[in-house]
């Protein structure tokens, strides 16, 4: 299973860009995988903040959640931007509540994020609209630079994604603690909430649970929006230390986890001081 | 008057391949370099839907920029407003203000390419109404996230400029007293409108050579490559592509040069000074070539060197 962690600037934050650095890079460091970019909770444009970690991070891979509401080819032009930026690190979440536009979303994107001449037309949008005063309009269009990854991740969420993503086989994200989700993608990802002092032994046994009923296998967890910087980096540090090597491998030997706990409680005790 | 450089593209162009995610790299290395150098802003422009993959997102583009500088401007020359819903765009602003502490400078613009406008949905004639209702969502509320630059030097560009109290972005094409009458022309419609002027900034294509006629040649053969080609590609001459009318093409070239800085740093210092005197605020000097140029850090030092203490003796 690979772990992230959703990523949120202090509220009222007057260098918000601090604080998402110190997050992405203490979780680039601790060797979680993804970062996961909002626009609630004080975020901003999820694909601005991606491309502003860019510099300050080398693997991380940001996860920039926009909405099925906003232009696809908008969205498609600034993920690729972002992704060529990252070096081909970014993956796009979209979320939506209405499957209709959830699903429109999806199809034009997957249509613009290849890097070949496209046309959708639907009931929300036509792309491109091929108006007759425009000259030089052309049927199809490209968008231009192509994503660097030849097939950028595009993963849906909200409460729409269960009933759009399958027909299309894109991953969808599971968010609720629902019972017996059937996430049908190759990528099986989960967005769970995370307490501030939580029980690594119960955060393990629940991701343990959803890897065997669903075959989840990222999961990002959702730390409170309040929650103090220093909090956040030692969150990220038990996840890396106390939680991702128990579900990444399962079962382990019988008296691995027992010999970790001293030392290793012992490095997250002395973060507190 | 404030200097600042333009226009990053990131093109990848026939005669000057590169990977985009080696570009985007030189970016943000050219804009530590120009921060160093003491330059006041560096600015990125828009275009869509082209082979060379010139950069369609802007504002990303500045995300990134401004999280690896710390006292360098970034802004837009231009960034395509009416393309877009203006309530993503006002957030999207606000957000590049106050991740980089108000360093964002928001240069706004009509575009002419109808085929940006039909992948969008749009049709070309309804740019400039959907510029003023975004103006108007931009100013709406405590005004506008980030300082905000009109560009372009047609009469309703420079009127809408004068009656917002907007700043003005004039393009590299106007010669001294053309600039003159531009200028003249905001001022008017700010006083008319009972609002104080924003300040002036302009365009210049800049080619610092070593002073040489044969280096001003060369010059001026990379000015003009690059300027058939953008010319020929994108601007609507007689209505079609520059391509089909060879002469009306060839003149732009010649008229890009003309109007445009090229010779030793005295001579260029010299030329801006004159653009200073007009009450011009802030230089944008367009390091365009596309490769055809020597390397850009060159370039940059060459200017940080020798052009702006000369502007400052100068002016």
């Amino acid at each position: 299973m690979r772990l992230g962690v959703v990523l949120d600037p202090a509220p009222g934050a007057d260098a918000p860009l601090h604080d998402l650095v110190a997050q992405a890079q203490a979780a680039e460091r601790a060797g979680l995988d993804f970062a996961w970019l909002r626009e609630a909770e004080g975020g901003g444009p999820p694909l601005l903040t991606a491309a502003a970690l860019g510099p300050a991070t080398t693997t991380l891979r940001p996860v920039a959640c926009v909405a099925a509401s906003e232009h696809p080819l908008a969205v498609a032009e600034a993920a690729a931007v972002a992704d060529t930026i990252t070096n081909g690190r970014l993956v796009l979440a979209v979320r939506g509540d209405d499957a209709a536009v959830l699903g429109e979303s999806a199809d034009a994107l997957v249509a613009a994020l290849a890097a070949r001449p496209f046309r959708h037309e639907g009931e929300r949008w036509t792309i491109p609209a091929l108006r007759p005063e425009n000259d030089g309009a052309t049927e199809r269009i490209v968008v231009t630079p192509p994503p660097v990854q030849a097939e950028l991740p595009l993963w849906l969420a909200g409460s729409a994604a269960p009933a759009v993503a399958p027909a299309r086989g894109l991953p969808h994200v599971v968010e609720t603690a629902a019972t017996s989700p059937t996430p049908t993608g190759r990528v099986r990802p989960a967005l769970r909430a995370l307490e501030p002092d939580f029980d690594a032994d119960a955060l393990v046994a629940a991701l343990r649970a959803d890897q065997a009923a669903w075959g989840c296998d990222v999961t990002v967890l959702v730390p409170p929006p309040a929650l103090p910087l220093a909090a956040r980096l030692r969150a990220i540090e038990r996840l890396a230390t106390r939680v991702k090597p128990r579900v990444v491998q399962v079962p382990l030997p019988d008296g691995l986890e027992a010999d970790w706990a001293a030392e290793l409680d012992a490095r997250i005790a002395a973060l507190s001081d | 008057m404030d200097v600042g450089l333009g226009l990053w593209t990131m093109r990848s162009t026939a005669a000057a391949p590169a990977a985009h995610a080696t570009l985007y790299a030189d970016l943000l290395d050219d804009a530590r370099a120009a921060e160093a150098l003491g330059f006041h802003s560096l600015w990125l422009a828009e275009h869509h839907f082209w082979y060379d993959g010139w950069c369609p997102a802007p504002l990303v583009a500045a995300a990134a920029v401004l999280a690896a500088t710390r006292r360098l401007h970034v802004g837009t020359g231009i960034h395509l407003l009416p393309l877009y819903d203006p309530v993503r765009a006002r957030a999207e602003v606000a957000w590049l203000a106050r991740l980089s502490g108000g360093r964002f400078e928001h240069g706004v613009g009509l575009g002419y390419r109808a085929a940006e406008y039909d992948g969008f949905g749009l049709s070309r004639t309804v740019r400039g109404r959907r510029m003023d209702a975004g103006l108007d969502v931009l100013a709406a509320g405590d005004g506008a996230p980030a300082p905000i630059w009109v560009g372009g030097m047609a009469a309703p560009a420079l009127q809408r400029a004068g009656r917002r109290g907007l700043n003005i972005m004039l393009p590299s094409t106007l010669r001294l007293e053309q600039a003159a009458e531009a200028i003249a022309t905001v001022r008017e419609h700010a006083e008319r409108a009972g609002r104080t002027p924003g300040r002036i900034g302009i365009m210049k294509y800049t080619w610092v050579t070593d002073g040489t006629a044969a280096d001003r040649d060369r010059a001026v053969a990379a000015n003009r490559a690059f300027t058939r080609e953008y010319t020929g590609s994108w601007f609507p001459l007689r209505g079609r592509p520059g391509f089909s009318a060879p002469d009306l093409l060839e003149a732009q070239a010649r008229r890009t040069v003309d109007t445009g800085l090229f010779g030793g740093a005295e001579e260029v210092a010299e030329q801006l000074a004159g653009f200073a005197a007009l009450g011009v605020d802030l230089a944008v000097l367009h390091l365009a070539g596309d490769g055809r140029r020597p390397r850009r850090a060159e370039t940059m030092a060459r200017i940080a060197e020798h052009v702006v203490p000369a502007l400052a003796v100068a002016a």
